[in-house]
């Protein structure tokens, strides 16, 4: 327990050890616990740390969602609502222990958010804040009209003796004080670990990319679905919490939006993303409110309100990555676009072999593309191309920008349906299968701009891309060290992907789809961007992939490169396949100059 | 339900719509500008609607000549809020996007209640009000007025857009900002142009309202879901669509209010949202 | 790889070191004493100062701190109680201090507060909360710290149907208010020779608007002569009441029972005005369909609007002190007081009452005074027959009136002994 707790609370270091650590944690658990002894019996302090213990666990369990899945929800009132009114409908109706009733609440809460994410998880940015928002909206106006759960008026629940048992504490209320507690400590610890566990480096990676996890093989609808039923479950046990705390739930007390906004608000500002920043968000936030209302609020000039809005601006303004941006760097959420100049590009000095080594046997087709076409509006972006791919071949795709060659990787590998014919993987047709499905047969692509995960090392990077067929964490972080070996980049190991070179990225992009170990690597454009004395390097590295027995289709523009690597060509134009075969041949063609530099060109020529 | 009746629920549907529309047009056009969703939007409704009520109040100016001026006078405050607010945040993460705005719509409820207090006012007897009967279906004058001026807002920004050179340098940021940045585009004053904009276009609704809405603090909170809901439902980035979308929402809680418990009369709504974006995931007129 | 170890240490440490001071001074919050004073009686006052009802907590309060005020002398010509010389006399003129705080409508945050007031500002009693919700969860407070608790304007029956034995309400439940509503009909049917039969009810869905509903579709049994059409809750902050309004016109209601805050009793009326609908009266529960701001909106057609009202200042006439508290009410806000300030005036009152009888700031002293309230009318400022409890903590001596806005403002018209000027029905329409 002792060194999972250690390593837990490094997950967002790079697994270092200290006594340091783990001392200044135990210490603070230690005072906190004996804290209520210490305050002398005085209501307000003591409800002050409840309700930061309990916004603390809220805000880390939104984190899940929000923070690690990357879906913001501004309806998680939802959740806490229907954990309240299930637990407190149990005890009224069923007679049941609140306790059991929190257990149901939170199954109830996790139930209800896997129906939410199912329609809603296709939602992107702002259409699905809105969507959690009018679906909260619209649970808090039907629950104001229902009777049976006593509309307007609410739910009272009956007075108990105080115990433990009955989850009910009337004079003294220090026992919610410590529930709350080991609530938030244990959220704390659970969102710790799933940060460094498999499950917690897949959500990362689907909230810094989409598009780019789902190329590696991962369902997001899956994992975000995980995501939201752990996010739901554990604000439906807070749903439940408050109800026995307060005694009397009603729509607007347990459903608002107000409420779901209070929850976001604790991870936003105080850190999205990671273990520390529900903790003081709830801290800063919760202490600033409560003793302003105290003490302003009696005004009725609401200066507490306007103090509250202003630090709110303010966190927004200055420190977007959340106050705890004021004690470390968060990496990756909030970068900009731009990249690193390649300005020390490490030049791989190997001499560049012009004839594969690998010899081929039989011409034995893997992949099969028969007549497809796809259209977009107006523009016909394939037409009728068909083309097949050899096992263990690297096969070349050439042609002018607009001649479709990214679209038919797209097709290949799953992220658009063609409107007309099939492809075929093996000889089993792929039945408008998406990316994920695909990448886990075996087809996995790169990205033209390469899509590393932002928010991660290098080595992070890999490592994700090897959990897809590894589940064992050490296992897969070998495998990952192996392939950064393969690709070069062993010493970049920790560097944080944000800063990496558009060579490096594209590296670290091939290495990435290469932990999946796929049997047909798609390659777009490998070499754009990187200077020339690393080419010759990248060269080296495909044709050893291939050597262990990869497939590679490449599209390329360098040309005179492509021609040492590849063994056969395709040329495409405005949608169709121009030319295929030899490398000399194709590029001796016609029509594939002609495509490239013109009729003129080709006349003078 | 007779034809009358039912003429009557459109009527006074699309009338709402209209209001709605042009409270969401500002919202579409800032998103479609920068991706931002303005949370603070209804709070610049709700000022306009100040401003209006005071100069009626105590200045005795019908709504309808200070309307100019309440649009120009919400014009800087969207500019002077660019400046001072969201151009820390716009190139941040969608979370400090939303958490700025949403300060400051708890910030400026706070503050009007501190400067104007909790009560609620009224405008009463301007010249936009009355109504006008059509045969048996009454047309309230603010509805129409609002119809006609949420119109005339929209064709006025396609003008300003499409016709004019800063409208068209606000196009070209909204499309490529890095290129437009290349071509001379001051990219910050286009932003702030179109901060700008959207808030005379919801100062010109607020205007409006102010003839038969009453205004409070919390009034901006009322309108600002459905306008929301509006420009989602029309597609983030359309201004048309948010048009679209509000009068689509007008009609129906109308006739969703009339069958069923009142309480529940923007369910409709809601799901019709859902529906929609589900099936068209960047609403139904929104970019792809 | 160590350079990164040890950096990532101190920030961490860093971390932990601020956020453990965060806490420390949470805690250094807590352990500092509350100040203490002596020769004043401290009472906390608990009301929404923020949110949709601001308005009304804030009229609300001004009126408990007008009546704080008189109590201790600032107005010593008013004849009200206590006014002069000023403090309470049988403690020595101790003067009562006032602590206000904000609940923004939330139960949990009530009583939050009253914790907080009754432990750290040793308050002697509480007074409050505008809202039943709140006033609930404030109750159980109260009777678990064994301190009085007096509401003078939350209105929900159930409370005090739980055996709690330190609330005290002066002002009439919810449900006892809604009988009036079927007495007048019944009175306008037997004296005045009106047919009345049908009764649309209109409310706002929130615990208010809810239970009145409740209330009067339960007393519907009692009086069989007359019939409910239409039952039309809605959510407060609703943009438009159009359809809210066509199905009205549809039920064709003889009577609207309307149950609205302020804001969208303005709403309604102007589509009432706008659609032509014209019942032969509308009954509000609530001053909202009689209040200035609403005047002031409506011009003239806030006329013949009636609202089942607690006070009215033209009843000057059965209490001079009725005048009195109006005048000072005005002078201080500069808006004419109604029946909501007007209780919770009131309940001030009882309770500086009940204190000064007790002789003492001792919390059972006071409890038992309070039970032992019997106020003379002449004493009070509400045109009721006298403030006395019964065992459940209910003042049982309570009356209500009708108030219709006429040409020259607004006047009491109902019940007969009481009314100031002649009850116009049915409402003539628009012009």
């Amino acid at each position: 327990m002792t060194n999972r707790l250690i390593a837990t609370v490094h997950s967002s270091q790079f697994g270092a050890r200290s006594w340091l650590m783990p001392t200044i944690v135990f210490a603070s658990l230690t005072a906190l616990v004996l804290l209520p002894f210490g305050l002398n019996g005085r209501p307000f302090e003591l409800r002050l740390f409840t309700i930061i213990f309990l916004n603390a666990a809220m805000g880390q369990a939104w984190n899940i969602l929000g923070g690690y899945a990357g879906q913001t929800s501004i309806g998680h009132a939802i959740f806490f609502g229907l954990g309240a009114y299930t637990s407190t409908l149990a005890g009224l109706e069923l007679g049941l222990n609140p306790w059991l009733g929190a257990v149901l609440a939170m199954l109830v809460s996790a139930l209800a958010g896997v129906l939410l994410g199912f329609p809603c998880f296709r939602l992107k940015g702002h259409y699905f804040v809105i969507a959690t928002l009018v679906i909260a909206e619209s649970i808090f106006l039907v629950f104001t009209e229902w009777n049976a759960v006593g509309a307007a008026i609410g739910l009272e629940i009956p007075i108990r003796p105080s115990s433990w048992l009955n989850f009910q504490f009337g004079r003294d209320k220090t026992p919610y004080y410590w529930i709350a507690l080991a609530f938030a400590t244990l959220v704390t610890v659970f969102v710790a670990r799933l940060s460094s566990h498999r499950l917690g480096f897949i959500l990362k990676a689907i909230r810094d990319d989409e598009s780019a996890a789902r190329s590696l093989g991962y369902s997001l609808q899956r994992y975000k679905t995980i995501a939201i039923a752990f996010s739901a479950g554990l604000i439906g046990f807070a749903g439940t919490f408050y109800a026995q705390y307060v005694l009397l739930i009603d729509p607007p007390t347990v459903l608002g939006a107000p409420i779901s906004i209070a929850i976001a608000l604790i991870p936003i500002l105080g850190g999205i993303g990671t273990v520390s920043g529900p903790l003081l968000g709830a801290v800063v936030l919760t202490t600033l409110s409560e003793y302003s209302r105290a003490y302003f609020s009696g005004s009725g000039r609401n200066v507490d309100l306007m103090i509250y809005g202003a630090l709110i601006m303010a966190i927004a303004a200055y420190r977007p990555a959340g106050l705890v941006s004021l004690f470390r760097r968060v990496r990756g959420l909030n970068a900009p676009e731009s990249v690193p100049v390649d300005a020390t590009a490490p030049a791989v000095p190997v001499t560049p072999t012009a004839a594969p080594a690998f010899e081929r046997t039989a011409a034995d087709p893997i992949l099969c593309v028969r007549s497809v076409s796809r259209r977009f509006g107006g523009l016909q972006a394939l037409d009728q191309v068909s083309f097949q791919v050899m096992r263990h071949e690297i096969l070349g795709i050439v042609g002018p920008n607009g001649a479709g060659k990214s679209t038919l990787f797209g097709v290949m590998c799953g992220d658009i349906r063609p409107d007309s014919g099939s492809v075929k993987l093996e000889g089993m047709p792929l039945l408008g299968e998406r990316s994920d499905t695909l990448a886990r047969r075996g087809i996995v692509r790169t990205f033209q701009t390469p899509r590393p995960f932002l928010s991660m090392s290098f080595e992070e990077n890999i490592l994700v891309a090897a959990l897809v067929r590894i589940t064992d964490r050490r296992e897969a972080r070998r495998e990952a060290r192996a392939r950064l070996a393969q690709v070069g980049l062993l010493d970049c190991a920790d560097r944080p992907a944000l800063g990496a070179s558009t060579g490096q990225r594209k590296r670290l992009d091939i290495a990435r789809a290469l932990a999946t170990n796929p049997t047909i690597l798609l390659l777009d454009e490998p070499l754009g961007g990187v200077d020339p004395g690393s080419i010759p390097g990248v060269i080296e590295l495909l044709q050893a992939i291939r050597a262990q027995g990869t497939t590679i289709v490449v599209i390329e523009h360098n040309l005179e490169a492509l021609s040492g690597l590849a063994d056969r060509l395709i040329a495409m134009a405005l949608g169709t396949k121009i030319a295929e075969g030899a490398p000399a041949d194709v590029m001796q063609d016609r029509r594939l100059v002609h495509a490239y530099l013109g009729a003129e060109v080709h006349a003078a020529a | 339900m007779t034809t009358e009746l039912l003429l009557q629920l459109l009527v006074s549907g699309l009338g709402m719509g209209f209001i709605f529309a042009l409270i969401a047009v500002g919202l579409a056009l800032i998103y479609g500008m920068m991706g931002i969703v303005n949370f603070a939007h209804g709070e610049f409704l709700m000022i306009s609607m100040y401003a209006t009520y005071y100069a009626f109040s105590l200045g005795h100016l019908d709504p309808v000549l200070t309307l100019p001026l309440v649009a120009a006078a919400m014009f800087v405050l969207g500019v002077f809020v660019y400046y001072v607010l969201v151009r820390r945040v716009i190139n941040g993460s969608m979370h400090a996007q939303i958490f700025a705005t949403f300060g400051l719509m708890i910030f400026l409820q706070a503050a009007a209640q501190f400067f104007f207090g909790a009560d609620y006012y009224a405008v009463t007897g301007s010249l936009l009000s009355g109504v006008v009967l059509l045969g048996s279906v009454t047309l309230p004058m603010p509805q129409i007025s609002a119809a006609i001026g949420a119109t005339l807002t929209t064709l006025a920004l396609y003008v300003v857009m499409f016709h004019t050179a800063p409208g068209r340098s606000l196009r070209a940021v909204s499309q490529d900002r890095i290129a437009a940045l290349t071509l001379g585009v001051n990219a910050d004053r286009m932003n702030a142009l179109a901060w700008g904009l959207s808030a005379a276009c919801v100062g010109i609704a607020g205007s409006l309202l102010a003839n038969f809405y009453y205004v409070f603090p919390r009034v901006g909170g009322v309108f600002v879901l459905v306008a929301y809901v509006a420009v989602a439902l029309g597609g983030f980035g359309s201004v048309g669509g948010a048009l679209f979308g509000g009068l689509i929402i007008g009609v129906l809680q109308v006739l969703a209010g009339f069958y069923l418990p009142s309480t529940l009369k923007f369910v409709p709504v809601y799901l019709l949202y859902l529906v929609i974006v589900l099936v068209r995931p960047t609403g139904l007129l929104g970019r792809q | 790889m160590r350079e990164q170890h040890k950096r990532s240490i101190t920030r961490w440490g860093q971390f932990c070191s601020t956020a453990l001071s965060a806490l420390l001074i949470a805690t250094g919050f807590a352990l500092v004493p509350p100040s203490e004073a002596a020769e004043v009686v401290k009472i906390g006052a608990i009301y929404p100062l923020s949110g949709q009802v601001a308005k009304s907590g804030e009229d609300t309060l001004n009126a408990i701190k007008l009546a704080v005020d008189v109590i201790n002398g600032k107005y010593p010509d008013s004849g009200l109680p206590f006014a002069k010389p000023g403090g309470l006399p049988k403690l020595g003129g101790a003067k009562i201090e006032l602590i206000a705080v904000d609940h923004q409508g939330k139960p949990e945050i009530g009583a939050a507060e009253a914790e907080r007031l009754i432990t750290q500002e040793k308050v002697v009693a509480l007074i409050g909360t505008f809202f039943s919700s709140v006033a609930a969860s404030v109750g159980q407070v109260a009777e678990r710290n064994e301190v009085p608790f007096i509401t003078g304007e939350s209105e929900a029956t159930p409370l005090t149907e739980r055996g709690y034995k330190w609330l005290f309400r002066t002002t009439p439940s919810s449900r006892t208010q809604a009988k009036d509503f079927f007495v007048f009909l019944r009175d306008l049917n037997a004296q005045h020779g009106q047919k009345i039969q049908s009764i649309a009810l209109v409310h706002e869905n929130t615990l208010w608007g809810q239970e009145f509903g409740q209330s009067i579709t339960g007393y519907a049994a009692e009086f069989p002569e007359f019939k409910i059409v239409a039952d039309i809750s809605y959510q407060q902050g609703t943009t438009d009441v159009t359809s809210e309004v066509q199905r009205l016109i549809a039920a064709k209601p003889d009577v609207v029972f309307h149950a609205s805050y302020d804001a969208e009793a303005i709403l309604f009326a102007r589509t009432y005005k706008q659609f032509n609908f014209t019942p032969q009266g509308v009954m509000a529960i609530g001053a909202a369909f009689g209040s200035s701001a609403f005047r002031d909106a409506l011009k003239d057609d806030a006329k013949y609007y009636l609202v089942r009202e607690h006070w009215a200042r033209d009843l000057a006439g059965k209490s001079p002190l009725i005048e009195s508290v109006g005048r000072l009410y005005l002078n201080a806000y500069n808006k004419p007081m109604d029946g909501t300030p007007a209780r919770a005036f009131q309940a001030m009152m009882v309770l500086a009452d009940a204190i000064n009888r007790a002789g003492s700031t001792d919390a059972k002293a006071i409890q038992k005074a309070l039970q032992e309230t019997n106020l003379p009318p002449s004493s009070l400022i509400m045109p009721w027959e006298g403030v006395q409890f019964d065992a459940k903590g209910q003042n049982t001596k309570t009356r209500g009136i009708f108030i219709q806005t006429l040409a020259n403002g607004p006047a009491t018209v109902w019940p007969t002994d009481l009314a100031q000027a002649k009850l116009v029905w049915p409402r003539s329409g628009p012009r």
